[in-house]
């Protein structure tokens, strides 16, 4: 999944297993990037590119915060919903103070991201099998 | 909160996940060093796998053989969330059908395997699929439905890591319960149905927290923190109070 022609930055010793074993690198990004940009996106509805931010950011958290001794999946599992939810957070403050600043711009919706709201492509009209 | 809501018992989730935690830690210093400047493939359009789950709602609903690839587990992975988003948000509407797309969904997700799945990821898609049957047969009112798929659903979350997430979630709870409980909820309704679920099992160790953080939860779904369609808001504040007076 790396980019064509892309230089990974050296790192202290510590990087060495995954920057040294492509085969590691994909096998870290499957069983633990992937699934976490899978959450954020759609549990919290984020666009998979601030999906990305978010799951990064919290292994930046982590680097710092996590015990290794108490379930570090669920914990980092836990930090990314948190990240997601302040995320979610600031584009609902941002899109208030857009539409209240430039009204005729206010095609943003101040939909709480949560329940039962409009969703990204929502063509279940199409739906067949309407219960009434 | 120290460990207040510690779970005694070691489920066969941990039994499987503890041997590669350690490796997690270890390796999260080296991911970032690694994937530095790294184009990461996000997988799939999200409104293209809308897309491909609306066309999958309507096999099933037709009732045509419907077979999801599992070998290319990440793909089918976005595609089941996305089915079961969209069931989600159908649910009010054409609650039948979703009862019947949900059923079909948790049969396919039961009988499929996942080779790679460190974090739970099966457990989290199953778990949703299952909560969208549970409040379909209850809008339905179909109770004894509704109690399978609480059962159902109990069950596997469980022992799953979602488990262990919510008991992170509420940790803080000791210090400032209205924080921890706010958090829960903005994370959407299964969360707080978890939330409800995991102070249901931790009422007896410890009865006054879990009053008091199911207090918290009651008064924040009363006075609207989370906008919840109403069948679900009903749900919440009668299981909170019930959970709070307990």
């Amino acid at each position: 999944m790396r980019g064509k022609g892309e230089e990974l930055a050296a790192g202290p010793a510590i990087s060495a297993p995954l920057l040294a074993d492509p085969a590691r690198f994909d096998e870290f990004y499957r069983r633990y990037f992937l699934p976490l940009v899978r959450r954020a996106t759609w549990k919290h509805r984020l666009a998979k590119e601030d999906a990305r931010d978010v799951v990064q950011e919290a292994f930046l958290v982590a680097l710092i915060k996590l015990d290794p001794k108490r379930n570090p999946k669920a914990w980092l599992i836990q930090v990314v919903d948190h990240l997601s939810v302040n995320f979610q957070r600031k584009v609902i403050r941002r899109a208030r103070l857009v539409s209240r600043w430039s009204p005729s711009d206010a095609g943003v919706a101040e939909e709480d991201p949560i329940g039962d709201g409009p969703t990204i492509c929502d063509g279940s009209d199409e739906l067949s099998g309407r219960d009434d | 909160m120290d460990r207040l809501f510690a779970t005694e018992v070691m489920n066969s989730a941990d039994a499987t996940i503890r041997p590669n935690e350690s490796q997690l830690s270890e390796l999260i210093p080296s991911w970032i060093v690694a994937s530095r400047g790294v184009e990461l493939q996000l997988g799939g359009d999200v409104s293209e796998i809308v897309t491909r789950a609306i066309d999958l709602r309507r096999e099933i609903a037709c009732g045509r053989p419907v077979r999801l690839d599992f070998e290319n587990q990440s793909d089918t992975a976005d595609l089941v969330h996305a089915l079961s988003r969209l069931l989600m948000d159908d649910c009010l509407e054409s609650p039948q059908s979703v009862l019947d797309q949900a059923s079909f969904a948790v049969e396919i997700l039961k009988g499929s395997l996942w080779v790679e799945d460190a974090l739970g990821e099966w457990e989290a898609i199953l778990c949703s699929a299952m909560f969208v049957a549970w409040r379909a047969a209850r809008l339905l009112e179909l109770s004894r439905a509704a109690q399978r798929w609480e059962a159902e659903y109990t069950e596997v979350f469980r022992r799953s890591v979602s488990w262990n997430v919510v008991e992170f979630a509420l940790e803080s709870a000791g210090d400032d319960s209205a924080r921890a409980v706010a958090e829960v909820i903005a994370g959407g309704p299964e969360s707080v149905f978890q939330a409800l679920l995991f102070l249901r099992d931790h009422g007896e160790a410890a009865p006054d927290l879990a009053a008091q953080i199911a207090t918290q939860f009651s008064r924040l779904i009363e006075i609207g923190r989370l906008r919840l369609p109403q069948d679900l808001q009903t749900f919440f504040l009668g299981e909170s109070a019930r959970l709070a007076g307990a």
